[in-house]
């Protein structure tokens, strides 16, 4: 049996989540798992780029606005399902990260799909989503202290808030700094903004996040 | 935002001001182009408020990090949604030079210039997309 390849499920999920379909979406779920697939070729083979065609076709004016949420919402649906059927319970989770979205309501699943994809390499995370007040975040990363704190930003009227998330981590943490990772869009178009508001690294996508982090965060305590 | 160098100030100007001149470009446009109130309706007018208030809010993102070529991406991507609703660029490219107008007029000139830059990048992602054609 040859390895599995995304581009087959892609096409079915893609036609799911236009037709607004949950059960047909997590069939395709079921089946890309029984075919091989593992938890990243799925989120980055078949949710990921559905989510951006789905973005296209709105912006084409081909769906409308509920169609993009309802496509939005049973993914998330399908992307619990999958990280359920993949989860194992692992000890050596000593590794820990804080993850939180810079918009206010909408753009959480790449964040998501980060969190999902270290809990299975076993790092502990703690993702808070979006509409997280500045202090709160800085209040808690203060608390948890945790080796990464991993901001998105879909948009570039976010990323003033990322900066603001940024300096108040700093402020709170004094000399113990988490590493601080941030991604989305507007990073993605140009990964220089990272170190310009005062992260650390940036990543393209959530699979190289996963490796960055592995690389630079140490798993001996 | 920094409120020490220009670009900072500019961006906290542009957040102070956004609804002024949204509205101020709004009115303007349709005093110009008559002909958008019979086809889009008091409901169009409407939107366009937001669409402009929603340009704004991309604008001063990279007027406070100096990265013109950021508004130059939501420009591009903001016409290609647009016309797909058959807004004409033109009325982009008409809309974005009313809120430098009103820019100019409104802040102060080393911050205006500083808001134009990124302005004119979006301009340009317009004619550059035109050339194409």
């Amino acid at each position: 049996m040859g390895v599995a390849s995304p581009a087959e499920h892609y096409t079915a999920y893609l036609g799911a989540v236009r037709t607004g379909d949950r059960r047909r979406a997590f069939q395709v779920v079921d089946t890309a798992r029984d075919a091989g697939l593992d938890l990243a070729s799925i989120y980055l083979g078949v949710f990921q780029p559905a989510l951006r065609e789905i973005g296209c076709l709105w912006q084409n004016n081909e769906i409308t606005v509920a169609e993009e949420h309802l496509a939005t919402a049973i993914t998330q649906a399908a992307m619990a399902r999958a990280y359920e059927r993949a989860f194992t319970w692992r000890t050596d989770t000593s590794r820990t990260l804080i993850a939180a979205c810079a918009d206010v309501e909408r753009h959480e699943v790449g964040l998501r799909m980060l969190c999902d994809l270290l809990d299975l390499e076993g790092w502990h995370t703690t993702y808070l989503g979006a509409t997280v007040p500045v202090e709160s975040l800085a209040a808690m990363v203060r608390r948890l202290r945790p080796d990464v704190v991993a901001l998105s930003a879909a948009l570039s009227p976010h990323l003033p808030r990322v900066r603001a998330m940024i300096a108040a981590i700093k402020e709170a943490l004094g000399d113990t700094q988490p590493l601080i990772i941030v991604g989305g869009r507007p990073f993605l178009d140009d990964p220089s903004l990272a170190q310009r508001l005062g992260a650390d690294v940036t990543a393209p996508n959530a699979v190289d996040a996963v490796r960055l982090l592995g690389e630079r965060v140490s798993r001996v305590r | 935002m920094d409120p020490v160098t220009v670009e900072g100030r500019a961006a906290a100007e542009l957040l102070a001001r956004k609804g002024s001149i949204a509205q101020a470009a709004t009115d303007a446009l349709y005093t110009e182009m008559p002909e958008l109130t019979s086809r889009y309706g008091v409901v169009g007018r409407e939107r366009c408020l937001e669409d402009i208030r929603y340009t704004i809010d991309h604008l001063i993102p990279a007027v406070d990090l100096a990265q013109p070529s950021m508004f130059a991406t939501y420009v591009h991507w903001l016409d290609d949604l647009l016309r797909a609703r058959n807004v004409s660029t033109r009325e982009v490219i008409r809309s974005l030079e009313l809120i430098e107008l009103k820019v100019r007029s409104e802040l102060a000139p080393d911050e205006a210039t500083a808001v134009a830059a990124c302005i004119r990048a979006g301009l340009e992602s317009l004619g550059a997309a035109k050339g194409n054609e």
